[in-house]
C-alpha cells in the first residue's frame, strides 16, 4: 500500500501531469496526420524521453500512446482518412456523421469512448497482470525460449498475409540483435571493424530508421501534387453531445472496450482489427444494424472504445512476460530498459514500484486526454490541414536529431538511414515490419534462454519437449503455423 | 501473378543473401579462438539457415504457381510485370542520397547552417516555390529543434566553422 501511494505521490506534481499532457498532446496530433502512425509518434518521443525522470518519460510515452489511438478518429472523422490503422472503422460512420453536420457530435463520441475504453483497459490490466505474472515466475529458460517462439509465430502470422515473409522478417530482426558483442564470449560479431558497432545496433536507429523513415519513404511514393495538396476538412460543428446519448452507448462501449483489451492482450493483432471486430459485434447485437455505415454513434463508439482498450491488454504481455505484443509496446520496452527497468514478471516482486507508476501513468493519461481533448477539439482539427511536403522534410529533421542524440554520434543517424531503407523495401515487398521490430527486441534474451537450456540439458533440444510447459507452446507454436498456412492457401485459392 | 513473380523473386534474394551471410559474412565477421560446443556463430547460422529455408519454400511455392498457371519459363523474368521500375524510385534514391551528404556536411557546417540549407532544399524539392517562406520555415523549425535539445537536453550538436 505505501508503495502504491509513492507512486501515486509521483504522478501528482507538475513535471509528471505536464508530461502526460504533451505526450497527449503529440500524440493526438500525430495521430491525427494521415501518415504518422502511434509507433512512428511514440518512436519520435523515445529520445526525449530518454533525457526525462522515470516517471515523467513513462507519462509521456502513455500520454502519446492514449493521445495518438483518439488522434487518429480527428482525420477519420473530418476528411475521412483515418489518421491511424486503428481508426479505419471510424471512417464509416464519423464521416457520414460529420456530412449531416454533426462533426462536433461525432468527435465527442469519438473522445468519450476512446477515454472510457482506456479506462476498462487499464482495469483490465490490472485484473490479469498480477496472476500472470505469478504463472510466469515459474518459467525457466526453456519455457522463455517455447514462449518466445510462439510470440514470433502469433506476430509473422497475423501480421502480414504470409507466414513465410513474417518469418522472414522476424528472422532478420533476430540477425539485427546478433551485430555486436556476443552476450556469453564477448566475440564481435558483424561490426565491420567499427567501433560504433562494437554495442550492437543502437534501438533508436532501429525504430526510427524501420518505422519513421521507411514511412517516409512511403510516402514519397506519392506525386509531388498529392504531397503539396492541403486536406479541406469538414468544420467542426457545435452541436453538443448529450449525456444521454453517451449512456446509450454504455453497453456498447463496455462490450467493444473488453473486446479491444483482449484482443491487445494477443500478440501481433493489434488496434485495427480491435475496431473492426468491435463495430462488427456492435452491429450484429444492434437493433437496426441496416443503419451502420449511415452515420450514427453507436458505429464511432465502437471501434474508438476498442482501439483505446488494447493499449491496457497490449501491456498485459510485456508486463508479465517481458515479451512486446505489438510494436507499439516493443517501443516502450526500449524506452524502460533506457531507465533501467526490466519489464517481466520479476518486476512484480524486485520493482512493484515501478508496475504501479505505469498503471497510474496509463490511468491519468485517460483524465489528461479527456480534459485536453475537451479543450482543444478544435484547434487539432487544423493539424490535418498540414501538408506533407511541410510535414515529411521537419520530421526528417527530428529523425535526424532523435539518433543522434542518444550518444552524440552521427554515425547511428546514418545508420537510421540504411534501416530505414531496409525497412521500406521490406514494405515494398510486402514483408511485414512487425514482426522485424518485435524480435530485435526480444533478440538477445531469445538468444540467451536457447544457448542457456541448451548447456543445461548437454546441448540435447529435448529439454524443450520434456518440460510440460515448454512442450505446450512449442505445439501451440507449430500448430497456430499449420493453421495460418490453411487459412493462407484458402484465401489465395478465393483470391 | 505479379505477386507470384515478386515473391518468386524475394524468395531468390532471401535465398543468395542467406549463402553469402553463412559463406562469407558469418566466418568473416565472427572470429574467436578455440573451440566451444556453443560458438558464438552458432545463432547466426542457425538463423541464417532458417532464413535461407523459408526463402526456398517461397520461392518454390511461387514457382510452382507460376508452373500451374504456365508461366513458368525462361523469359519469365524479362516480362514486365516482372521488371523492376527503377525510375520510380529515384525519388527515394536522391532522399536517401541527400540525406547522407546531409550527414556528412553537418560535421563540418554545423547542425545549424546545415539544417537550414537542407530543409530548404528539402521544402523546394516536396514543391514549395516561395524560396523566402521556406528559408524562414527552415531557421524557426531548425531554432526550435536546437533550443529544445540543447538547452533543455543538453545535447552538444556538431559545431562547424560557425560554433553552433
Amino acid at each position: 500500500m505505501n508503495v502504491l501511494l509513492e507512486s501515486l505521490n509521483q504522478f501528482l506534481s507538475v513535471p509528471v501531469l505536464l508530461g502526460i499532457a504533451a505526450g497527449v498532446v503529440v500524440g493526438i496530433i500525430g495521430g491525427g496526420m494521415p501518415g504518422i502512425s502511434p509507433s512512428m509518434c511514440i518512436a519520435l518521443l523515445l529520445p526525449v524521453s530518454l533525457y526525462l525522470p522515470t516517471p515523467v518519460a513513462i507519462g509521456l510515452m502513455m500520454g502519446s500512446y492514449q493521445g495518438s489511438m483518439f488522434g487518429g478518429s480527428i482525420s477519420a472523422i473530418l476528411i475521412n482518412t483515418p489518421g491511424t490503422a486503428s481508426a479505419a472503422a471510424t471512417t464509416l460512420d464519423g464521416y457520414q456523421l460529420a456530412l449531416k453536420g454533426q462533426s462536433g457530435k461525432a468527435l465527442k463520441m469519438a473522445l468519450y469512448a476512446s477515454c472510457s475504453g482506456g479506462l476498462i483497459g487499464t482495469i483490465i490490466l490490472l485484473a490479469m497482470a498480477k496472476p500472470l505474472s505469478t504463472v510466469a515466475l515459474k518459467f525457466g529458460p526453456p519455457e522463455y525460449f517455447s514462449l518466445m517462439l510462439l510470440s514470433l509465430a502469433l506476430i509473422s502470422g497475423i501480421s502480414g498475409k504470409s507466414l513465410l515473409k513474417g518469418l522472414i522478417s522476424a528472422l532478420l530482426g533476430l540477425l539485427l540483435a546478433t551485430v555486436g558483442m556476443d552476450p556469453i564470449m564477448g566475440t564481435r560479431r558483424f561490426t565491420f571493424r567499427n567501433i560504433n558497432l562494437a554495442d550492437g545496433l543502437q534501438t533508436l536507429s532501429v525504430f526510427i530508421g524501420v518505422f519513421a523513415l521507411s514511412e517516409l519513404l512511403s510516402q514519397l511514393s506519392q506525386s509531388r501534387a498529392d504531397l503539396f495538396r492541403k486536406a479541406d476538412p469538414l468544420s467542426v460543428s457545435d452541436n453538443e453531445l448529450t449525456f444521454r446519448e453517451f449512456w446509450e452507448q454504455k453497453i456498447n462501449i463496455l462490450k467493444s472496450s473488453i473486446i479491444g483489451a483482449l484482443i491487445g492482450v494477443l500478440p501481433g493483432i493489434g488496434g485495427s482489427t480491435a475496431c473492426f471486430v468491435s463495430y462488427a459485434e456492435a452491429q450484429r447485437r444492434s437493433k437496426h444494424p441496416e443503419r451502420f455505415g449511415t452515420g450514427i454513434l453507436e458505429g464511432v463508439a465502437a471501434p474508438e472504445a476498442a482501439n483505446n482498450a488494447v493499449a491496457g491488454g497490449a501491456l498485459v504481455p510485456l508486463l508479465t512476460l517481458g515479451i512486446p505484443g505489438d510494436v507499439v509496446t516493443a517501443i516502450l520496452v526500449g524506452a524502460l530498459i533506457a531507465h533501467g527497468i526490466k519489464p517481466g514478471p520479476l518486476m512484480f516482486i524486485e520493482d512493484i514500484g515501478t508496475v504501479y507508476t505505469i498503471y497510474i501513468a496509463l490511468f491519468l493519461a485517460v483524465v489528461v486526454l479527456l480534459a485536453v481533448g475537451r479543450v482543444g477539439i478544435p484547434v487539432f482539427a487544423g493539424v490535418v490541414k498540414l501538408r506533407k511536403a511541410t510535414l515529411i522534410p521537419m520530421i526528417f529533421i527530428i529523425c535526424v536529431v532523435g539518433t543522434y542524440a542518444n550518444r552524440s554520434n552521427i554515425f547511428d543517424s546514418m545508420t537510421m538511414i540504411v534501416l530505414g531503407a531496409l525497412g521500406f523495401i521490406l514494405k515494398k515487398n510486402k514483408f511485414p515490419i512487425a514482426p522485424l521490430v518485435i524480435s530485435f527486441v526480444i533478440g538477445a534474451q531469445l538468444e540467451m534462454s536457447l544457448r542457456q537450456s541448451l548447456i543445461l540439458s548437454d546441448y540435447s533440444i529435448s529439454i524443450f519437449l520434456t518440460r510440460p510447459i515448454s512442450l505446450v507452446l512449442i505445439v501451440g507454436a507449430l500448430v497456430f503455423s499449420v493453421f495460418m498456412v490453411r487459412r493462407n492457401r484458402k484465401l489465395a485459392a478465393q483470391a | 501473378m505479379e505477386k507470384k513473380v515478386a515473391d518468386l523473386r524475394s524468395g531468390l534474394v532471401v535465398m543468395i543473401v542467406c549463402a553469402l551471410l553463412y559463406f562469407w559474412a558469418i566466418p568473416a565477421q565472427i572470429r574467436y579462438n578455440g573451440q566451444a560446443d556453443l560458438n558464438p556463430d552458432f545463432f547466426p547460422r542457425l538463423l541464417v539457415i532458417c532464413g535461407g529455408i523459408c526463402g526456398a519454400i517461397l520461392a518454390l511455392t511461387s514457382a510452382a504457381g507460376l508452373k500451374k498457371a504456365g508461366r513458368l519459363n525462361v523469359t519469365l523474368f524479362r516480362s514486365p510485370e516482372a521488371r523492376v521500375n527503377l525510375k520510380s524510385y529515384m525519388r527515394h534514391a536522391l532522399f536517401l542520397a541527400s540525406a547522407l551528404a546531409y550527414l556528412f556536411v553537418v560535421g563540418y557546417l554545423g547542425f545549424v547552417l546545415a539544417s537550414v540549407l537542407y530543409l530548404v532544399f528539402l521544402l523546394l524539392y516536396f514543391g514549395h516555390t516561395r524560396i523566402h517562406w521556406c528559408l524562414l520555415e527552415s531557421v524557426l523549425f531548425v531554432a526550435a529543434v536546437y533550443l529544445v535539445f540543447s538547452l533543455a537536453f543538453k545535447i552538444s550538436f556538431p559545431e562547424g566553422f560557425l560554433g553552433f
